[in-house]
């Protein structure tokens, strides 16, 4: 007996039906599309089933044949745009797509709820700064050519 | 001794893994997989068993001797117990 990573997919599964279990999934997220909220390898989020959406909430859904966790970013009835903290590339989904939402999330013990009034405050100075921070990135990228 | 209610074994994609089923949240950083002789001793021990009966019913079922296959048993019914399964 050991304890294992399953793949994504697999475990996907798990954490779906856990969730129309009705029960909390917890697991450690992989990818940096999240960052700085959700970091790779560290951060550990907590799922449950969802009555009502709201911009702000991040979301696991499926989407082209794969599992993302990314935040709404608009929602309209039962459509909904969603995208990474760190991304760029917009998500339009459906309510049907979506599988929990998240609950609360902890990184390094520290726990920290998604809606909360610090977060909000923080992605509002995140979505400030992204824009220099993708010209930062182009002025890099000229200067190692 | 047998396994508690609460944990149920689920194969999925191939490998065989031990799901709480009644616990308010699951941790899916620190779950159980099962090999295919815990597998095994997993779905006797769904009902009450006694080592010696486990013992019997390993080494009927695979090439192994007496002495190691009670060995490897009370060490897979050590692991359950510490995770509270048992």
């Amino acid at each position: 007996m050991n304890k294992q990573a399953l793949v994504t997919s697999e475990m996907m599964a798990l954490i779906e039906e856990t969730i129309k279990n009705n029960q909390e999934a917890i697991f450690r997220v992989q990818g940096t599309s999240m960052g700085p909220f959700l970091k790779h390898d560290l951060t550990n989020v907590t799922m449950s089933q969802f009555t009502k959406l709201s911009k702000g909430d991040i979301i696991l859904f499926r989407y082209n044949k794969e599992f993302k966790l990314h935040r709404i970013i608009k929602i309209k009835d039962e459509q909904i745009v969603a995208r990474g903290d760190n991304s760029y590339q917009k998500e339009l989904i459906n309510l049907s797509d979506v599988i929990g939402v998240v609950v609360s999330y902890e990184t390094n013990q520290k726990v920290i709820y998604p809606k909360s009034f610090n977060v909000s405050i923080l992605l509002f100075l995140w979505r400030f700064i992204k824009p220099f921070k993708m010209l930062l990135r182009s002025f890099y990228g000229l200067f190692r050519k | 001794m047998k396994i508690k209610d609460q944990y149920i074994l689920k194969k999925i994609a191939g490998k065989n893994i031990v799901v709480p089923i009644k616990e308010e949240a699951v941790n899916f950083n620190g779950i159980i997989t099962l090999n295919e002789t815990s597998t095994f001793l997993f779905e006797k021990l769904k009902n009450e068993i006694t080592i010696d009966e486990l013992v019997s019913l390993m080494v009927n079922r695979y090439d192994v001797e007496e002495k190691i296959a009670r060995k490897d048993i009370i060490d897979f019914i050590d692991v359950l117990t510490k995770k509270g399964l048992i």
